[in-house]
């Protein structure tokens, strides 16, 4: 019998790479893993800010959870009506959220004073809607728990080393009190808040039972060895005391969830004093010590940036050496090296300004990035300096970090641009795949058609343009760009034509364009990017899900929508009101009376 | 000879026709007590992410044996084809996401490889799997006596979410692999909590032998420590809320893996839970330390993960490995290392491309030398392929369609006696539970495994 390959030709074949993935994605999300089992957040309103009407967040998706089908929404826009919210608002269920690596790493080099390098070997975060730091990925399997073990027996050799200073004995008959005195001051900073007594005397047997078996130094070294496996090191909690919704957290939660919120590092020591004086109880107060640290917290804001528009992709992306080879390591470290420099420079240089990421016409380059850009008369070496960029680009859009981390390896490949450009650039949803779609490939490059030509052959089909023709004109706008983010006007010997259109997303940013310019002028004044961006940073800062637009109030997600839409629509409020400084939007998250709230489920 | 008594008894079997087919398991029975002795039972699992054909098949009579050979993606293989059973007609029904079926179409497939487990509901709704893979199940019952239960490697074999693109699964969380060989390393060799390490030999002239554990006994440091962790965890599921619970039952059971590589408890020892009885450990002869970093060259890894999987069966670290080669529907990963492979993974996948072949052989071609590694090992009078149960997936094969039928499935080796290789076997139409089913029944598990409606099929023995 012959099995090869004969459903090749079964069938209409259609054409839709990248997007049944894509949509099956949103639907496998939303159902299976971040939506589901979490509690209505009903209680009395402590933040009515803008809540419904046109513009808010929640308001301009399309299509994912029961709004306007893309296929029927001229314009797309769904306005939810005026809503009464919810009598009272835990920003969401109890939830434990483990450490990512970054965060272990700069909690330990902080808690014990060592060089950076002890996650260098720790397991990748896992990934889950863009982010890194979602509480339901990140987990502990085998294989973290180890390495956890791993490093915690290293660095408690290193406390054993230092015992005589770190938990300094002269009487050896009062060990007990020594290592009493340990227990208590490093797991406070271990745990991020005092030891319970019973917690005290666990310790303080693990200590005795060790010390009975090895020396004072192992004895010592066996409690941190311990705690820096312990759960309550391992996972910021935000579990609270009470019931129902009024789980209300502990000093010390908030200070560990402000803390790491701004700067991924455990509270510094004005904030434990906060904690502990009862001072972080009000939205006033933590917005105060977020505001304190924000000057310490670009870096990590940055992060925030490139996670939410992908761009952190461009670490490894890997190029075509035959077709592009000017994308040497330096090159690729030099892209990545500029992405940063310009984000931090969003905050330090043009107060936070989301429209500013956008529409900025300059950047950081070196010599390196000055020639990618074609600009002459730059950087010398690696020397870098702020540069005007040549007219043809504007933006954060328009730079190598991200053409490069949304195109293939050979190819710019404007469906994977167009997708990102309608998800996470403006959150529209997507129509999800018509039922036994066949996909075809795109051709492969050539030397005689363009990509677009390439791309419009391949989505022709009626079944295709479906999702296609919503993402393939965004992906045209950028095609001015190659693969490696290098700008050309010609392509397999024709000129480029980037013109598209935005199609069913919001009236506001909806029609055509003539170029990537235009397309980028159309996205970063409107109000659609900062309801997205609104809409990330509250999943980036609370390590979930917002829930899709729920339209039906019978539905039991129906209060845990508005309870979102609430929030996030209060973060979006405070940052256009700041002249869109996306800073804005975590201190008005933390000072929302929600967030020092949970529920129990 | 373990090797030449097979052969006798496969070419006796072949001329006898079915009736001789059906008398196999008597005639085993003889060298299943004699090697189960001495020698554990392994099961492996080598999946190729992506989707291909396995091998074009010819002629093949009524009792399975036939003209056929490997070809295509599996010709690295061909010397091997008298070890395997060739699965023909597998459906992986539960990886199925298309006639209007909700699920993302990679990770259902993925999903359902393993598990047999659908991801979508009766109601058509998308659903994460609540069924253990079958390497997990396997792990259950011949995994307790090892220092790991199971150990998933991976070359390249993150997807761009966790939530949603797995292969192996246990209790409901996905147990990702690894793929840095450094790690992995450090895993299996650094010794982290166990006592004393396997008894290694250097078998490579002008190697060293790998430096031997720590003389102090840290058991009892290992398992206070482990006694005050499990109970935080089990003292925090009691305030955690419902939606926390699956994440610290994982956690805790991680720590009880932990434990697990401590080795039993000894007298005096101040272990709670008590240890678990371990036998003695059976060193194979080829156990040593390899030697690895972290590189990022990714035929050095694959070299690396290889000898590393390999090193934990002959060093009876482990008794179930899996190699996961990438992951489906990956964008990100190009393979500048097969020479004249020019898109990505996610492209080449659904590009009707033979170049996605390429990249599948890239693989196979480690598999073949891993599979002669393990037949080139000694045990008493087999080999260690003779006591491995090993099979090598897709799961999908044709992902340009997403299609699910006709997914490659192919066993090595004869799991410690109980497999009869050399053949063919046919699942036609029915879902791959059924051979999942073949395959636990190898590891004495003869109950159904994933959806309750996809265990329609028969089960046809391996043994």
């Amino acid at each position: 019998m012959k099995l090869r390959k004969s459903s090749a030709t079964q069938g209409h074949s259609l054409a839709v790479v990248g997007v049944a993935f894509l949509v099956g994605g949103l639907a496998a999300c939303s159902n299976s893993v971040q939506g589901s089992g979490r509690a209505p957040g009903a209680g009395n309103g402590n933040n009515s800010a803008n809540s419904g009407g046109s513009g808010s967040m929640l308001g301009n998706g399309t299509g994912a959870n029961g709004s306007t089908s893309p296929s029927t929404g001229g314009g797309g826009t769904v306005v939810n009506p005026p809503v009464s919210l919810p009598a009272a608002g835990a920003l969401g269920p109890i939830a434990l959220r483990r450490l990512t690596t970054p965060e272990y790493e700069k909690t330990v080099q902080h808690l014990l004073s060592v060089p950076e390098g002890t996650a260098m070997t720790f397991l990748p975060d896992e990934q889950s809607s863009g982010f890194k730091n979602m509480a339901a990925a990140l987990r502990v399997p085998q294989a973290v728990a180890e390495q956890y073990a791993r490093a915690a027996k290293t660095l408690a050799a290193g406390v054993a080393a230092k015992a005589t200073t770190l938990a300094p004995c002269a009487d050896s008959g009062a060990e007990a009190a020594c290592a009493d005195t340990f227990i208590r001051s490093f797991g406070q900073k271990a745990y991020r808040r005092p030891l319970t007594t019973e917690e005290v005397g666990v310790y303080a047997k693990l200590f005795s039972d060790e010390r009975a078996r090895a020396t004072y130094a192992d004895g010592i070294s066996i409690i941190a060895e311990t705690m820096l496996q312990s759960p309550h090191f391992l996972y910021k909690t935000e579990i609270g005391v009470g019931s129902g919704v009024d789980r209300q957290l502990t000093q010390y939660e908030l200070a560990s969830q402000l803390s790491y919120l701004i700067t991924g590092d455990m509270p510094d020591d004005q904030l434990f004093a906060a904690a502990g004086a009862n001072k972080l109880g009000t939205g006033a107060e933590r917005e105060a010590e977020l505001r304190r640290l924000l000057p310490t917290g670009t870096p990590w804001l940055r992060g925030f940036v490139l996670d939410w528009l992908g761009i952190s992709k461009s670490v490894e992306a890997t190029k075509d050496a035959t077709l592009f080879p000017t994308y040497d390591t330096g090159l690729h470290t030099a892209i990545v090296e500029e992405s940063h420099r310009f984000v931090d420079s969003i905050f330090t240089e043009a107060g936070g300004s989301v429209v500013t990421l956008f529409n900025a016409n300059w950047t950081y380059a070196d010599s390196t990035m000055a020639s990618h850009y074609g600009v002459s008369g730059g950087p010398t070496g690696t020397n870098w300096a702020k540069v005007t960029l040549p007219g043809e680009r504007m933006g954060i859009l328009t730079q190598p970090a991200f053409l490069t981390a949304h195109s293939k390896i050979n190819d710019s490949f404007p469906i994977t641009r167009g997708k990102i450009l309608r998800t996470r650039v403006m959150c529209a949803a997507m129509p999800p795949p018509p039922a036994g779609l066949k996909i075809d490939p795109v051709a492969p490059p050539s030397a005689t058609a363009t990509t677009r030509e390439r791309i419009t052959a391949h989505s022709t089909n009626p079944v295709c343009a479906s999702c296609h023709t919503l993402i393939d004109p965004l992906g045209f706008g950028l095609e001015n760009y190659d693969a490696v983010g290098a700008y050309r006007a010609v392509e397999s010997g024709k000129a480029v034509d980037s013109s598209g259109e935005v199609k069913q997303i919001d009236a506001e940013v909806d029609g055509p364009f003539a170029n990537g310019i235009e397309l980028v002028q159309r996205i970063s004044g409107s109000q659609v990017l900062k309801n997205c961006v609104s809409r990330e940073a509250f999943r980036w800062g609370t390590g979930r899900l917002s829930l899709d637009p729920v339209t039906d109030p019978a539905s039991p997600d129906y209060p845990k929508y508005l309870r979102d839409k609430s929030i996030i629509d209060g973060m979006m409020t405070k940052m256009v009101g700041a002249n869109a400084d996306m800073r804005e939007l975590l201190t008005a998250l933390v000072s929302n009376d929600a967030y020092a709230f949970r529920s129990d489920k | 000879m373990l090797s030449k008594s097979l052969l006798k008894r496969r070419e006796l079997m072949m001329s006898m026709g079915a009736a001789g087919f059906l008398a196999v398991p008597l005639f085993r029975e003889s060298f299943v007590e004699a090697q189960a002795a001495a020698f554990p039972q392994r099961f492996v699992v080598l999946f190729l992410a992506g989707g291909c054909y396995f091998p074009d098949i010819e002629g093949v009579d009524n009792s399975g044996y036939g003209t056929w050979k490997f070809d295509g993606v599996l010709s690295p293989l061909a010397s091997l084809q008298s070890e395997s059973i060739q699965i023909l007609g597998v459906n992986n029904e539960a990886g199925s996401s298309m006639a209007g079926k909700s699920a993302e179409p990679h990770g259902a497939a993925m999903r359902g490889l393993l598990t047999g487990d659908s991801s979508v509901s009766s109601a058509g709704q998308a659903k994460w799997a609540s069924t253990d893979t079958i390497d997990q199940q396997i792990a259950a019952v011949i995994g307790k006596s090892t220092p790991f239960e199971s150990l998933q490697f991976g070359i390249q074999s993150r997807g761009a979410q966790v939530d949603q693109i797995n292969l192996i699964i246990k209790n409901a969380a996905a147990l990702p692999a690894v793929d840095q060989p450094g790690t992995m390393f450090a895993r299996l060799f650094s010794n982290f909590m166990a006592p004393t390490q396997p008894t290694m030999t250097a078998t490579v002239p002008g190697t060293p032998a790998p430096t031997p554990g720590p003389v102090i006994d840290t058991t009892a440091r290992g398992r206070s420590m482990l006694d005050v962790l499990k109970n935080e965890v089990s003292a925090l599921k009691g305030v955690a809320g419902v939606n926390e619970q699956a994440k610290l039952d994982q956690h805790l059971e991680s720590l009880r893996a932990l434990e697990q590589q401590l080795g039993p408890a000894t007298g005096g020892g101040t272990g709670g839970g008590g240890g678990v009885n371990v036998p003695p450990q059976v060193v194979g002869v080829g156990c040593a330390a390899p030697t690895v970093g972290n590189e990022m060259d990714i035929p050095t890894v694959a070299a690396h993960q290889f000898d590393l999987l390999y090193q934990s069966l002959v060093c009876d670290l482990t008794r179930v490995g899996t190699m996961q080669t990438l992951c489906s529907a990956q964008s990100a990963v190009g393979f500048p290392y097969v020479p004249g492979v020019m898109d990505d993974h996610h492209g080449l996948e659904h590009a009707f491309n033979p170049q996605i072949d390429q990249v599948q052989k890239f693989f196979t071609k480690y598999f073949a030398d891993f599979l002669n590694r393990l037949k080139a090992t000694p045990e008493g009078s087999g080999n260690m392929l003779d006591n491995t149960l090993v099979l090598v997936c897709s799961e999908m094969c044709d992902a340009s369609d997403h299609r699910h039928d006709y997914v490659p499935f192919t066993t090595f080796g004869r799991g410690g006696g109980k497999v009869t290789p050399g053949r063919v076997i046919q699942y036609p139409g029915v879902p791959h539970n059924a051979a999942l089913r073949s395959m636990l029944q190898v590891f004495g598990i003869n109950s159904p495994i994933g959806d309750a409606g996809l265990n329609s099929g028969s089960v046809i023995s391996l043994a």
